[in-house]
């Protein structure tokens, strides 16, 4: 754990390890949602309330929450991942960052 | 490398793989046509949502959960739901004979539960609280929502198999109908006090036309009227299509809305094809729309616009995407073969409504059970119209 924290803040945001992390952290923030059944919560779009009861606010951020992650792993991570491979090969080409 | 040419590089980077990615996502929730669309047969989609919707009919407390969840926010839903539901069990019966036994067992008892409800609890018990905030024109109320609907499943049972109780209800039903459109110049029916509304009349003609296949009655020249009286009067001038509700006098309350056009396109199927066709065609010109190859309908057209409500679901921002009026259209692509049309929405579900399987089941988590009942319903529709044709 202590080692991803390091590999989160060492990598940088702009440099192609620093993309590749954060594709990393939002697939598992989805995975792990996806594994403790958020999807079930996203009943919220329709105007449903995921248990039958409007006032649960908790279950209607799990469905929040687990859109705004869904969107990330199908639009986010891949783009992530793509733009530090190019950027990988810009570092490479024009010298790494320092 | 400095911090503003690595910024400026990831930058470009980001740029890049969104132009890569995006014209790619379509690709990831392609499937085949056969698990959505078929002549003959049932389609993958529609046997997984057909078996979770039977489960739910026939497990009380399933039943009770799911229905309970929807009639906090909409009892409409409750009853739509119930409707699509048979709608699509008798077009499944028609599609696999073998499984007719069990589809007509839901079938009634959804029937049944739907009868005793209406007749304990009155009308009110399936419409919106508002319905109660005033007294309907017309004495004794009829809500035209429920008349319709209800002679709907009776007619669609009977179309698959003949059933004498139901024989007698479905008469007197289209005979309520009937007094209820004939009491006014504008041969309009309320279904909540003073409100008409241009989906539950498509509803209660696609009824009539049934009954006048099954027990050879003839409605030909009250809807002949309607029509006439229709494009005369609720033709939206800037759209050519019909609006969705109106005042019994004709004052139009709403303009043309997809969660109600693309069903009255359906429906007039069974009433006057060539303008059942030119409404679908000018509601996907308006309203049905495609980005990166995944398809939606709006709400509204550009030239009415209007809020969000509780037919239209939440609407995304921008685009306008409507859940309501996106699952109308894909009843509607399904109706008129626009399979081309039919694959985009069928896209966007897999992309943004959250299908959940289990044990062969199949439901949406972004819908409801009237939401998966009615794209069960578009998955399998035609053999039932095409016995009233």
């Amino acid at each position: 754990m202590k080692n991803w924290r390091r590999l989160f803040v060492s990598a940088g945001m702009f440099t192609a390890t620093g993309l590749l992390v954060r594709a990393a952290v939002l697939a598992a923030a989805y995975g792990v949602a996806h594994a403790a059944g958020w999807r079930a919560y996203t009943s919220i779009l329709c105007g449903t309330a995921p248990g039958g009861n409007p006032k649960d606010l908790l279950a209607v951020a799990c469905g929040v929450v687990y859109v705004a992650l869904h969107f990330a792993w199908v639009l986010g991570v891949p783009v992530l991942v793509i733009a530090g491979l190019l950027l990988g090969v810009a570092e490479r080409w024009g010298g790494r960052p320092r | 490398m400095n911090l503003w040419k690595r910024v400026a590089l990831t930058a470009i980077a980001l740029l890049l793989g969104t132009a890569i990615w995006l014209p790619c996502v379509r690709f990831v929730f392609a499937r085949p046509e056969t698990d959505y669309y078929r002549q003959d047969g049932v389609p993958r989609l529609a046997r997984e949502l057909a078996a979770r919707q039977r489960r739910l009919w026939t497990e009380p407390e399933s039943r009770e959960r799911e229905l309970n969840r929807m009639r906090v926010t909409n009892a409409e839903w409750d009853f739509m739901g119930r409707t699509f539901l048979v709608l699509a069990l008798a077009n499944l019966s028609l599609r696999e004979p073998a499984e007719a036994e069990n589809n007509l067992a839901v079938m009634d008892l959804i029937i049944e539960e739907t009868l005793r409800l209406e007749r304990e609890k009155g009308m009110y018990f399936f419409l919106m609280d508002y319905a109660r905030s005033n007294e309907f024109v017309n004495q004794p109320a009829r809500s035209l929502f429920l008349d319709g609907e209800i002679a709907l499943m009776l007619g669609a049972r009977r179309l698959v198999r003949e059933n004498e109780e139901y024989r007698g209800l479905l008469r007197e039903r289209v005979q309520i109908i009937e007094r209820s459109i004939r009491r006014g110049p504008l041969l309009a029916a309320e279904s909540y006090p003073d409100e008409c509304w241009m989906f539950d009349h498509a509803m209660a003609l696609a009824a009539m036309r049934m009954a006048d296949t099954l027990d050879g009655s003839d409605h030909s020249a009250l809807i002949r009227d309607w029509l006439a009286t229709a494009r005369q009067r609720l033709v939206n001038v800037q759209t050519g299509l019909l609006v969705s509700s109106y005042s019994l006098d004709g004052d139009v309350t709403d303009g043309p809305e997809g969660s109600t056009i693309f069903m009255v396109a359906h429906c007039l199927q069974l009433v006057d094809a060539e303008f059942a066709a030119d409404q679908y065609t000018r509601a996907k010109r308006e309203m049905g729309k495609q980005v990166l190859g995944f398809g939606f309908a709006r709400e509204w057209p550009q030239s009415w616009p209007g809020p969000a409500d509780v037919d239209s679901g939440p609407t995304v921002p921008v685009v306008g995407a409507s859940a309501g009026a996106s699952g109308m259209a894909v009843i509607a692509a399904s109706a008129f073969g626009d399979r081309e049309f039919l694959a985009s929405p069928v896209r966007s579900l897999d992309l943004t409504a959250f299908p959940i399987r289990r044990d062969g089941e199949l439901r949406y988590g972004a819908s409801n059970q009237v939401g998966d009942a009615a794209l069960l319903y578009a998955l399998v529709l035609g053999p039932l119209w095409d016995r009233v044709r």
